[in-house]
């Protein structure tokens, strides 16, 4: 029995200094790696931040495991994508027992209220037309003028959760902001010269990335969101190439490389793997890395498609 | 006319002094090239100035909640109000789903109804929602076919109290499939085969262990996930089973679970369980049936890259049967692998065990192979081949999973 009190009494200490250890900073959890980085950004010293899922894998489809319920019950902001992206984290809200970061709790974000939406449908959608999101395409982190909203929206959210500390936040967004500026010159002038260009992509995971650097979707390798590319289907991408102009396949690390593989060896055209999340890859290190990434593999094979041409 | 006239040579002679000036400004400064390159730049910065602007109008439209008018092709107004709650359901209804699970059966196994036959095995329909905050019920009814007709039961019907005064403690109360072990409370559709775990079968009846009662559950406030539940049940009558193997439970229950589960990386999960039954057999009615059953369940997950995920899980069962003049002790258990290799395809073998819970010394045990193929989350085809080890008899499974509708299920 005094063996029993003495574990008991060791178990209980080393609970307090975990607590005492989360006191320090705030707590937040996000679903995606590419919010991590961008609150990572924003809250600094102030937050310790983690993500659910890993940036290789795909964020719609997430099997919630009893770890997460552990984090988001510990969390301070719970921070989410939204537009049903990551609706799988619902269940995982109602197990962690923590009202607060449940929707309309102080310490819930869903970035994507601000957000001007892109392709919201217009009529009813059913499964029939494949995998919808009523709210519109959720992929609207890859313009890094988003990223600039959600960085927004964290630094308000963590300066209601911690005023003592908003003159930190607000300069940690001014300091992003700066860095997103520089940069958004930088993308600019990589990809201007390809400006109109036509680009086929695995899944419509990037109509906010194309259109904030003025290149073109020329169709989805996918037949329908998220149904797996049929060779009816590539066959017809592969026939229509000169009509849709295609001139590069871009396809998101956790697909199946093979269907770009494919259209690629039978038109020439040349197809990369891009993350789309941070740690997708190894260079996207974090959120600005990461659109670094993408814009420069997307810039050089461009380039190296019109040399070739 | 005159007047006109006059007018028209002032404009005339105007134009003219304009060109003139002109003119005369080129003759002087004689530098075509740099006049030209000075208009580029500034019409270069022009544009610099005019992006620079439109992207400033634009993220102040976006700030404001506007549209911004960034992308070609399929732009559309978005919807007035806010999705920052999930989902863009009336609040009126209710979340309403139906599943069907439809499965065809060949091969020699006696044992198996509606053999070398495709059927309906059962429609479920579930209406699910919030009531108030942090309350919500679930209530979930099945026709389930059953010796050739179908009998229409209510699977599950309970409220939730996902919060209470006591801080990670949450209360359900009402009918519920019990939190015992990793599988009984998932529903068949829910699993990674077709059929139920013969010990599972054999201890808690076909349709597994439910019971009409509360059940308490604790979130201990440790780092690491322990989840600790307890309930008081009564079991429901009509899941009686007195057939040939199978035994299953009757009148009050006491459940209890510690289930705890450690991230050993980021991409490895490990989780252990511990629960127990204590009640009564099936058979208290007629003479003296103390039934207890522990479950021991072990489950480790490893996600790979993109979709891979290698899935093992166990459960043993402990089961202790005190009958007149004799106490029996059993075991069963199933092992389950399973190897999901793209978004599309999954594949798994199963092994069951388990000694009958009567007496004498009946036991069987049973090999599976399965392969999955998924349309969706919901949407599921599935082929399984199971051999009887002990009886050298074979079935074949096929089985199409679908769902309809939102449809969730509590953490499993």
């Amino acid at each position: 029995m005094h063996k029993y009190t003495r574990i008991l009494v060791w178990i209980v200490f080393f609970f307090m200094i975990s607590a005492t250890a989360q006191a320090r900073s705030l707590q937040v959890v996000t679903t995606t790696s590419d919010l991590a980085s961008i609150v990572e950004s924003i809250g600094g010293s102030k937050v310790s931040v983690r993500n659910l899922v890993k940036g290789n894998r795909d964020p719609h489809f997430v099997e919630v495991r009893p770890s997460m319920v552990t984090k988001v019950r510990d969390a301070d902001l719970f921070v989410i994508v939204g537009m049903d992206l990551d609706i799988w984290a619902r269940s995982l809200l109602e197990a962690a027992r923590n009202p607060n970061v449940r929707p309309g709790g102080v310490g819930y974000l869903d970035t994507s209220t601000r957000i001007a939406r892109l392709e919201v449908p217009e009529v009813e959608v059913d499964p029939s037309m494949g995998h919808l999101h009523v709210w519109g395409n959720p992929h609207y982190w890859l313009d890094p003028l988003n990223a600039e909203r959600i960085a927004e929206e964290a630094a308000g959210t963590l300066s209601k959760l911690s005023p003592e500390d908003a003159a930190y936040f607000e300069s940690n967004l001014a300091a992003f902001r700066e860095v997103l500026k520089k940069k958004m010159e930088e993308w600019r002038s990589l990809l201007g010269p390809f400006r109109g260009c036509r680009l086929a992509t695995y899944h419509r995971s990037w109509p906010y990335f194309l259109s904030r650097f003025g290149l073109e979707s020329a169709g989805e390798l996918e037949p329908k969101p998220g149904v797996p590319p049929t060779p009816a289907h590539l066959q017809e991408i592969v026939r229509s190439v000169p009509e849709r102009e295609i001139r590069l396949i871009l396809t998101e690390v956790f697909y199946d490389q093979n269907s770009a593989k494919f259209v690629s060896e039978k038109t020439g055209i040349p197809a990369i793997t891009v993350a789309n999340s941070v740690g997708g890859t190894a260079e996207a290190k974090d959120y600005v890395s990461m659109i670094d990434a993408i814009v420069k593999s997307v810039a050089e094979a461009l380039k190296k498609e019109a040399a070739h041409a | 006319m005159s007047a006109l006239f006059r007018g028209f040579t002032i404009a005339l002679f105007t134009v003219f002094l304009f060109c003139a000036q002109g003119l005369a400004a080129n003759a002087a400064s004689d530098d075509w090239g740099g006049q030209l390159a000075e208009l580029k730049n500034e019409v270069k910065s022009l544009r610099a100035l005019v992006e620079s602007q439109q992207e400033e109008i634009a993220s102040l439209k976006a700030r404001s909640g506007g549209i911004e008018p960034a992308a070609p092709g399929l732009l559309l107004p978005p919807r007035s109000g806010s999705p920052s709650l999930w989902g863009a359901r009336s609040s009126e209804l209710p979340d309403i789903s139906a599943v069907g699970n439809v499965i065809g059966k060949t091969g020699n196994d006696r044992d198996e109804s509606d053999l070398e036959n495709l059927v309906m095995q059962e429609a479920e329909l579930a209406f699910q929602g919030y009531l108030y905050p942090g309350v919500r019920a679930d209530i979930i009814g099945a026709y389930d076919r059953e010796n050739g007709t179908y009998e229409a039961e209510l699977e599950e019907a309970y409220i939730s109290f996902l919060e209470t005064p006591l801080s990670n403690l949450s209360v359900r109360a009402g009918k519920e499939l019990l939190d015992v072990g990793k599988l009984n409370t998932q529903h068949p559709h829910h699993w990674n085969f077709v059929d139920r775990p013969a010990v599972l079968k054999s201890y808690f009846g076909e349709h597994g262990l439910t019971g009409q009662g509360a059940n308490f559950s604790y979130l201990v406030p440790l780092p690491f996930f322990l989840q600790i539940d307890c309930g008081v049940w009564d079991n429901d009558a009509s899941s009686h089973t007195h057939e040939g193997t199978i035994l299953g439970f009757s009148e009050e229950m006491y459940t209890s679970r510690f289930w705890t589960s450690f991230e050993i990386s980021e991409v490895q999960e490990l989780e252990l369980g511990i629960s127990g039954v204590k009640g009564y057999g099936a058979h208290a009615s007629e003479h003296t049936d103390r039934l207890n059953v522990g479950i021991l369940d072990i489950t480790y997950r490893h996600l790979g890259k993109s979709y891979e995920r290698l899935l093992l899980q166990s459960e043993f069962f402990f089961l202790e049967r005190e009958i007149p003049d004799d106490t029996l002790t059993r075991f069963g258990f199933y092992s389950f692998a399973g190897w999901r290799w793209n978004k599309s395809w999954d594949a798994g073998v199963r092994y069951d065990f388990y000694e009958s819970p009567y007496p004498g010394n009946f036991e069987e045990s049973f090999v599976s192979g399965i392969l999955t193929y998924s349309l969706s989350e919901t949407t599921k085809i599935r082929l399984q081949y199971r051999r009887n080890v002990d009886d050298d008899n074979d079935a074949v499974f096929l089985q199409v999973v679908f769902g309809l509708g939102p449809h969730a299920h509590p953490l499993e």
